[in-house]
């Protein structure tokens, strides 16, 4: 064989998009569950379909009921036509369908494991080589830390021919402390750089867009301090309810459910340094010490920074809907909450003293996530009889991706009237491709290794770091939520933790 | 007016259309279209990708618009319609806007101006269509049918230049022409033969990307290409890209790798109803082979590894499929649009080598 000095890299990956990432089997537990039928499953064939899944490609799905292949293949043809983003490709889907397997099991018993090793095995056998194994556990989260000892016990959690690697879907743990338990678990049988932790938020094109919005725009950067921004407000609302997860939710709540992951994600992506190059650990490394520097709240002056609520009866599209309480399977007892409000401080050089809101609630009037950022006003306003409201940068990440600047503009006419005008800048206008669903960039990052997009384990830490103190506090008092009638933009309370000159806006 | 819902998304159009008009007055138009638009809908943002200048001979027309309306999602913004005409007194324009709604806020709205000009227009129809486009925004020049003219008179209101090198007579002569167009005219190519190829390139860059694999580049002794009838400048440029990565170069009508070896280059034509590659062949020197073919519901990729053991000579053969859908015409030029945006860096090395492997 002729070497070449060019031996070390592939000649042929230089100037082409992205490859494919590297020939693999893809173990999903909790295959016939919702996630994987309304976004794994959907995910996987649009990914299949754009020629983005690996070379060698196998799926083996893995739950407690007793299902055939031919079986599971069907229930995944069914999530596939309900739920992708488009029309299944007849021959496509047939193909893709091919690809999969199932194994039938206990997630905690030997005989899951013990039947997948051989699956595993021949699936090598007749690829020829040692495909790199992702282990997805898309269960309830009381399994995460059982399916990764059962793994390091049958042998499965690493190999020297090949990568092996684990997704974990959230919620990572419901407190801090349950959080290191279940990283002491996971780290006892896996290496840090095996372990995906998914917050699918950090899939979303526009969360990305933040970093280059933010670092590659001499615009956005000289004013992102205290200096110039007067305050933060991060708003995540769903104006549906709880869509058969009582169960879940009235354990979880808001703030697990929606604050201490993916609206702290946006807070870190927002406040971070610029990290010192774009490779995962870097930039995980700056969100931690952005997390870090949270002031701690103080359980007993929780009521001058939080806010919690929850929806009673209301109307929504026009129909009514029932209170939280009212809501299936929600016990009458229930004290959580379906709304947070929160002002958080960052305590570094950069954003002392400046307010970061945070909001997020069920059954509000509509369905809306975004980031708005408000400058601080102009020192002096010199035009009379106009009020000039200060500047705010919106990024918009659900459901329209967009990035609008507030403006004052004149008002066309004799008088020199000012009022507030936006800058909009729409991904669906000003590029030809709609961006991917979050989970397509997920899971082909997680079979590619590139963790850029998951949490960290000191990273989730540093997250419960900043709850525990909030759920603590909550947890001791008797009262119940503020309510709020659904469809509204949450309890008039939430006004209670805002500075003065600072309002909500409206959702 | 409002089409029909096509995949849950309702379009409406707007239409301005007049006679013996000047270009002026055709942006004049389009400004108060985009104004009204907006008072109707609020939210309809007019798109700001790209401008798409179409040169086409009048008569057929019809198939141009049908090959656009394919691309759906990844319709250029504005859409600048040339219709060419042997004789014509004057000019005539039709402006349309169609606003897509899904539902959601953000609407965008494409604009599409169908200009009818004579042929004695083209030499100057930078000064018609430059009113038309949108500044700040790439701005792609397309003649499928011809029209040199009309290019080199758009090339300085245009970056790019979509082309289809597959169409000309023959292979060399399209080649020496699109690298005339580069370096006469400095212009920026989007080839549609080229990215035919895309996802083969894709295919075999990723086979060889584990490092126990890649060794087998540098000892490719044969490359046999298939290709449809009609498809073979996408087969040289393919060969072209590979060997211009692997620095082949020709040498005496024969084709040498980085170290002197003799590369064999086949290509032959298979009828697989569709415009580009058909299929791909690479065998090493150690008689490894790596095959691709178009096949249902992706590529049929196939590999025979060789081994020598205690003088015994054993190969073992594995076939399975790579998935993945065709895109068919429609999504070749909707990835033209969007290659626009996003220069590709490794055409000019694939154009330059196949030139070199061809002469």
């Amino acid at each position: 064989m002729t070497s070449s000095p060019l031996h070390d890299e592939n000649p042929l990956a230089d100037g082409l998009d992205q490859l494919p990432p590297p020939s693999s089997v893809l173990v999903i537990f909790g295959a016939s569950g919702d996630l994987a039928r309304r976004k794994l499953l959907p995910a996987l064939y649009n990914l299949a379909h754009d020629g983005a899944l690996p070379e060698r490609f196998a799926l083996l799905g893995v739950s407690r009921g007793e299902l055939t292949d031919d079986e599971y293949r069907s229930q995944v043809e069914e999530a596939v036509r309900r739920f992708s983003r488009r029309p299944p490709d007849p021959s496509v889907l047939e193909t893709f369908l091919g690809t999969i397997g199932y194994v039938s099991g206990g997630f905690e018993e030997d005989t899951a494991y013990d039947a997948l090793v051989p699956r595993l095995k021949e699936l090598d056998d007749r690829a020829g080589q040692a495909l790199n194994r992702t282990f997805y556990l898309s269960t309830a989260p009381r399994f995460f830390g059982a399916i990764v000892e059962q793994l390091g016990a049958h042998g499965l959690s690493d190999r020297s021919e090949a990568d092996v690697r684990v997704v974990i879907e959230k919620p990572f743990g419901t407190t801090k402390p349950e959080a290191l338990a279940l990283n002491a678990r996971v780290l006892a049988v896996l290496r840090e750089e095996q372990v995906f932790r998914i917050d699918h938020y950090l899939g979303k094109e526009t969360v990305q867009n933040l970093l280059a919005l933010r670092f590659a725009n001499g615009l956005f950067e000289p004013i992102w301090n205290r200096n110039h921004i007067q305050s933060v407000q991060i708003t995540a609302g769903e104006s549906v309810g709880l869509e058969g997860r009582a169960g879940y939710y009235d354990s979880a709540g808001a703030l697990r459910d929606l604050v201490q992951n993916h609206l702290l994600q946006l807070l870190c992506n927002l406040a971070m340094e610029p990290p010192t190059t774009f490779t995962a650990d870097d930039i995980r490394t700056e969100k931690v010490k952005v997390l870090r520097a949270v002031t701690p709240i103080d359980p007993d002056r929780i009521e001058e920074v939080a806010v919690r609520g929850r929806y009673g009866p209301g109307s929504v599209g026009g129909e009514d809907v029932p209170g939280y309480l009212d809501e299936p399977d929600v016990p009458s007892t229930s004290t959580t909450e379906t709304f947070v409000a929160l002002r958080l401080e960052v305590d570094t050089w950069r954003w002392a003293g400046v307010p970061f809101y945070i909001r997020t609630g069920k059954r509000v009037s509509r369905k809306l996530t975004e980031i708005a950022v408000t400058l601080r006003p102009v020192p002096h306003n010199a035009f009379d009889g106009s009020t000039v409201e200060p500047n705010q940068i919106v990024f918009s990440i659900q459901p329209d991706e967009h990035v609008s600047i507030k403006l004052a503009a004149k008002v066309p006419g004799s008088g020199m009237h000012l009022r507030p005008v936006t800058m909009d800048f729409s991904y669906g206008t000003a590029f030809l491709s709609t961006s991917p669903e979050a989970y397509e960039r997920l899971i082909t990052d997680a079979l590619r290794g590139d963790a850029t997009l998951f949490t960290r384990a000191d990273e989730v830490e540093a997250q419960w770091s900043v709850m525990d103190p909030i759920l603590t506090a909550w947890s001791r008092s008797s009262a119940a939520p503020d309510e709020y009638p659904a469809g509204s933009a949450g309890p008039k309370t939430a006004r209670r933790i805002l500075l003065p000159g600072d309002r909500w806006r409206a959702i | 007016m409002t089409s029909a819902p096509a995949g849950g998304l309702a379009v409406e159009h707007t239409v301005w259309q007049h006679d013996d008009v000047d270009p002026a007055a055709v942006e004049g138009a389009m400004r108060a279209l985009e104004r009204e638009r907006f008072q109707q809908r609020r939210g309809a943002l007019p798109a700001r990708a790209l401008n798409l200048i179409v040169v086409v001979d009048a008569d057929f027309t019809g198939e141009v618009v049908r090959r656009l309306e394919g691309v759906g999602r990844n319709a250029p913004s504005r859409t600048v319609l040339v219709r060419v005409h042997a004789r014509r007194a004057g000019l005539s324009a039709r402006v349309t806007i169609a606003t897509a709604h899904e539902g959601t806020a953000d609407e965008a709205s494409t604009e599409i101006v169908t200009l009818d000009v004579a042929e004695r227009h083209l030499s100057h129809l930078e000064s018609i269509v430059d009113p038309m486009v949108m500044t700040d925004v790439p701005t792609l020049i397309w003649a499928p049918h011809g029209h040199d003219v009309a290019v080199r008179a758009l090339h300085a209101l245009g970056q790019t230049v979509l082309l289809d090198s597959g169409d000309a007579p023959d292979v060399p002569g399209g080649l020496d022409g699109v690298q005339h167009l580069i370096d006469e005219h400095g212009l920026s190519i989007v080839d549609l033969s080229w990215l035919r190829a895309t996802p083969w390139r894709l295919r075999l860059a990723a086979h060889y990307d584990p490092p126990q694999r890649r060794g087998d580049l540098w000892s490719i002794a044969d490359v046999h290409v298939r290709h449809q009838a009609g498809s073979e400048a996408a087969a040289w440029l393919f060969l072209g890209w590979l060997g211009d990565r692997l620095g082949w170069g020709a040498e005496h009508g024969r084709t040498r790798d980085a170290a002197g070896g003799e590369v064999g280059l086949r290509l032959s034509p298979a009828d697989v109803g569709v415009s580009g590659l058909a299929g791909a062949t690479l065998t090493t020197r150690a008689g490894s082979v790596f095959t691709l073919d178009r096949h249902r519901g992706g590529l049929r990729a196939g590999r025979t590894d060789v081994y020598e053991a205690v003088g015994e000579h054993t190969a073992t053969e594995r076939r399975w499929t790579v998935l993945g859908a065709s895109r068919g015409e429609a999504g070749v030029l909707g990835r033209a649009f969007r290659r626009t945006l996003v220069p590709d860096d490794g055409y000019l090395g694939a154009l330059a080598t196949a030139r070199g492997l061809l002469s």
